[in-house]
């Protein structure tokens, strides 16, 4: 039925280092352009498709974005914050970790009834003359809403239903970020991210459209995707609602592609710059998490970080220091191969016994992660064990997994799963363990259309 | 492709499914369906072959669910076809139908819906498409058993069959009957040519939007399509379910050829009754049997009064005009003028009169002129190309008047073909030379020598050119530029032929004598006459 499908370019967009590549679907490089630093996104973009890869259709284009930050006052968004937690998780208020010049930038704050307990039974009946008061006190105030629920990672009934409430209230122009899109354990950090979201919409909108109005212009039929801060995908319409999910993916990008320009599937990766240099790792396609919380702006937020070192150049025995991180990086995995990019790669001396790969296209590493990045789907909670067992949450939490995956796009027949990492919680009055979990692959490919005519 | 396959396209098309909606995934509406199954789970769904397309219940999922997104990325991943799911109050996100889009999986929307349903209707189409074909053609073998009463009711019955609009056309492509608007979707899309040509053979032509199968009806196997049956096709109808479709029209034509075919027998049955009564009144004016008085006024004929006679000739035909339906055509038309005859086939023709009770009423036949003459153009607009004449005889008393005036219509048709108008009615009585002429005409050792006194310019000139240019030339009273205006040339030109003319001619024009008789020769050359005698 479907003949060999015709190549079809992944196009990567460095939005940072003012690099776009084109690729094939064999990996190889069809087409590259180097702007200047500073060139917007979308300019880059136009670029490289003027050069040349107009010849073969786009199935995707991939785009790192820089960071967008609070500080653009100009494009901040006001938001209307609202937890349901009342009364169990009071205790906190919303935006207490804020400073208070940062808590000022929001609109209306309210905490109403509702919420569920650890295990999803409802700890409280939802107040939705409430929920509905507080949206009617938004109404005009506010471009967006942050809404957090108690334990609705266990139970998102709550969650939605307010939802439900505020969008009838205040119609389909107010984006609701609720803190359950977000897989972090803590309601705070969930809450805060929700936060931030809401507050970086019309920015992270302004970004997106420019782009994807540049790929509607070469390639109508293309995907349009960002690039996480892990380095794997987020389709760019999730990417409006989630500006935090796309902070530090200059440098998730640029793991990955190096490795993949160095060839390899796993690698310590170096970036070493005028200014400092990086050391991160790529294992399989995925960044091994810090355990750290990424703070924004001082704020803590429910994502979690890939575990870097950053070494300034101005600190003192920098080379040393860089040799030192790789070593620990490798952390007995002798085999891992090191890949040096970045402008002043050849500042890094190779380290003791191994022979640093140093690819010729350097500069393009983040590009090109991006033109092959992958998408992922984690998850990272508590599940109660009812009466399935043990077996039943971590069949669960894989499903879940999975799911998140294919949702960010990935093909369902070339999914890759990580050993679920399973901690037994002692300190609750049932069994329940933490679990995590990440299923990373590559893209499913848009139909072939001409190749389905029967 | 091994198998007869059909595609969800298809299926949506037959009809099977009530209000249903294409959210997204236009483009695979194309793919081949191999089988349709009920959805449990959405999981299941990277399990199920490819090609099939899976039915949801409102309890499984729903199209604004969130999980529809994974479903269609399932689904575009296992090379599904489809996927069917009740729709909610609720709007379908413009991600989810740009999603099933992006991997070309149709999403079909049902406002009502029972999976097991939905399954079982498809079900014998998605595994036999033939055998679904055999239902429109049993229906069709038994509708057309017996030959359809007239066209409306074949166009009716057909449409029954079939579920879609059909009409019949004539093979000129004028509507007869049925829907209209199949007719007017045709435009001008299969041309005169193609309907009247020598081999008509069911074809589907593309039609705006639609496509339209045309089917010849042919009462002579070999022979021309008399009428076309033109049938919309659904968008389902093809491949393996356009051939029932085809089929059955043909059967219907089949049928409807038996019928027109009937018909003509008998239409042909009473014409010869006509015509040999007439033979026998005009062979026994003066003492009619007693049997052949009462089948004439069975007839509506009278024998009585005053009787003017009308002859009508065919001077020209195409090949796609069926001379035998001509008469009753000429008919209906002399009667919305307010003349009700009953025309007589001859061998020259056809034969008419109308009937005064007094001399004084039949005088005048200006008005009866005029009515020929109308009648004849309207016919001859229907059919382009023919070309018809007609003479009308003198008014006469008696049964022998009959005869009479008929002969004197005989004379004035010859006259009206030599005139080369179209719709030329000439009058006997109009001027007492035509009749001089018409006597002359009529002889044939005369007509013998004219056409020998024109040989040389036929033999120079076998087109004819000479003789027309020398006919014109005369009858423009020897004025050049007269006659090239009439034969549309330079004057020059007339003059150049008229020189050739005169040096191939055996005759003198400008001795009197002469130039009458060639005058008249050319007149009367290559008009194929009837021996009066």
């Amino acid at each position: 039925m479907t003949t060999p499908a015709r190549t079809r370019l992944r196009v990567g967009v460095d939005g940072v280092r003012a690099r776009a590549v084109a690729v094939d679907s064999g990996g190889r490089l069809v087409a590259v352009h180097r702007g200047r630093r500073g060139d917007p996104p979308a300019r880059v973009l136009d670029a490289l498709f003027r050069r040349g890869p107009g010849m073969a259709p786009t199935d995707r284009v991939v785009a790192v974005l820089p960071d967008l930050t609070l500080a653009e006052s100009a494009q901040r968004a006001r938001v209307g914050v609202l937890r349901v937690g009342a009364p169990a998780a009071t205790a906190v208020p919303p935006l207490a970790g804020w400073t208070a010049e940062r808590a000022a930038l929001a609109g209306p704050v309210a905490m109403v009834r509702g919420g569920h307990e650890y295990d999803g039974r409802v700890s409280a009946p939802l107040d939705v003359p409430a929920v509905a008061e507080f949206a009617r006190t938004c109404a005009g105030k506010v471009d967006a809403i942050a809404l957090t629920g108690v334990n609705a990672l266990e139970n998102p009934e709550h969650e939605q239903l307010a939802a439900a409430v505020i969008a009838d209230e205040l119609g389909p122009d107010v984006p609701v970020m609720r803190g359950a899109e977000t897989e972090a354990l803590g309601l705070l950090e969930r809450e805060n991210t929700a936060v931030l979201d809401a507050a970086l919409v019309s920015a992270a909108r302004v970004r997106i459209d420019e782009l994807s109005a540049a790929v509607r212009v070469h390639a109508p039929d293309a995907a349009l995707y960002l690039v996480r801060g892990d380095g794997t995908v987020l389709p760019s319409l999730d990417a409006y609602r989630h500006a935090t999910a796309w902070r530090g993916a200059a440098l998730g990008g640029l793991l990955h592609g190096a490795a993949r320009l160095a060839g390899v599937p796993s690698a310590i990766v170096v970036e070493a710059t005028a200014g400092r240099a990086v050391v991160g790792t790529t294992l399989g396609g995925l960044l091994p998490d810090s355990g750290l919380q990424r703070e924004i702006d001082g704020i803590r937020t429910g994502l979690r970080a890939p575990r870097l070192t950053v070494i300034h150049r101005r600190d003192a025995g920098f080379t040393g220091k860089v040799l030192a991180a790789i070593a620990r990086a490798r952390g007995g995995r002798d085999e891992l191969p090191v890949v040096v990019v970045g402008e002043r790669a050849e500042e890094v001396p190779d380290p003791s016994g191994i022979a640093a790969i140093r690819p010729g296209d350097g500069d393009l590493a983040a590009a090109v992660g991006a033109a092959v990045a992958e998408a992922a789907g984690s998850v990272d909670r508590i599940f109660w064990q009812g009466t399935g067992g043990g077996q039943d949450s971590v069949t669960r939490a894989r499903m879940l997994a999975l799911d998140a995956a294919l949702r960010a796009g990935a093909d369902p027949r070339k999914l890759r799963e990580t050993p679920v990492r399973e901690a037994l919680m002692t300190y609750v009055p049932v069994p329940a363990a933490r679990l995590q979990v990440t299923a990373v692959g590559p893209l499913l490919e848009s139909a072939d259309v001409a190749a389905v005519e029967p | 492709m091994a198998s007869p396959s059909v595609n969800l396209g298809q299926l949506l098309d037959l009809g099977l499914l009530k209000r249903y909606e294409v959210l997204g995934g236009e483009a695979g509406l194309r793919r081949p369906v191999r089988v349709v199954v009920v959805g449990s789970t959405i999981h299941e769904i990277s399990e199920l072959a490819a090609g099939s397309v899976v039915v949801f219940g409102r309890e499984q999922l729903t199209l604004d669910d969130l999980a529809m997104d994974i479903a269609i990325r399932l689904a575009g991943s296992a090379g599904l076809s489809g996927i069917i799911a009740a729709r909610t109050p609720r709007q379908v996100p413009l991600v989810t139908r740009r999603l099933a889009d992006r991997f070309a999986l149709p999403l079909i929307g049902v406002d009502d819906i029972a999976p097991a349903g939905v399954v079982a209707a498809f079900d014998p189409y998605v595994r036999a498409p033939e055998i679904a074909g055999l239902r429109v053609l049993g229906d069709a073998a038994r509708r057309f058993q017996r030959p359809p009463a007239n066209a409306n009711a074949l166009t009716s019955s057909l449409s029954a069959t079939l579920g879609e609009p059909v009409a019949l056309i004539d093979a000129e492509s004028r509507f007869v009957a049925g829907d209209p608007e199949v007719h007017a979707l045709l435009g001008t899309c299969p041309t005169a040519e193609e309907l009247g040509g020598p081999h008509p053979v069911a074809v589907t032509v593309r039609a705006g939007e639609a496509d339209v199968l045309l089917q010849p009806v042919q009462v002579d196997p070999a022979g021309l399509a008399v009428y076309w049956i033109a049938v919309r096709l659904p968008g389902s109808a093809a491949g393996v379910l356009l051939e029932p479709i085809r089929r059955a029209v043909a059967i219907a034509a089949l049928s409807f050829a038996v019928h027109v075919a009937g018909d003509a027998v008998r239409v042909e049955r009473e014409h010869r009754r006509r015509s040999l009564l007439l033979n026998e009144i005009l062979e026994q004016p003066d003492d009619p049997g007693r049997r052949t008085v009462e089948r004439a006024t069975a007839l509506g004929w009278r024998l009585a009064g005053w009787h003017t006679a009308v002859q009508v000739q065919v001077s020209h035909a195409p090949s796609a005009v069926r001379l035998s339906a001509l008469g009753a055509e000429l008919e209906e038309q002399l009667a919305e003028r307010g003349v009700t005859v009953t025309l007589v086939e001859r061998a020259e023709g056809w034969v008419f009169w109308s009937t005064a009770e007094a001399e004084a009423d039949a005088a005048d036949p200006g008005p009866l002129t005029k009515r020929v003459n109308t009648a004849l153009a309207a016919v001859e607009a229907e059919h382009p190309g023919l070309r018809l004449c007609a003479g009308v005889g003198g008014a006469h008393a008696g049964t022998a008047g009959i005869g009479r005036s008929a002969d004197q219509a005989r004379q004035a048709v010859l006259l009206a073909r030599t005139t080369r108008r179209p719709a030329a009615v000439e009058h006997i009585d109009a001027v007492s030379a035509r009749r001089l002429l018409a006597g002359w005409y009529g002889s044939a050792p005369l007509r013998g020598a004219a056409a020998d006194l024109l040989a040389p310019l036929q033999d120079a000139d076998p087109s004819g050119e000479l003789v027309r240019t020398l006919r014109c030339y005369l009858d423009c009273q020897s004025s050049a530029k007269a006659a090239g205006d009439l034969l549309g040339v330079h004057r020059n030109t007339v003059m150049q032929r008229m020189d050739r003319v005169t040096q191939l001619l055996p005759a003198d024009l400008d001795d009197p004598d002469d130039r009458l008789a060639v005058h008249l020769a050319a007149r009367a050359v290559d008009v194929q006459w009837e021996d009066p005698a």
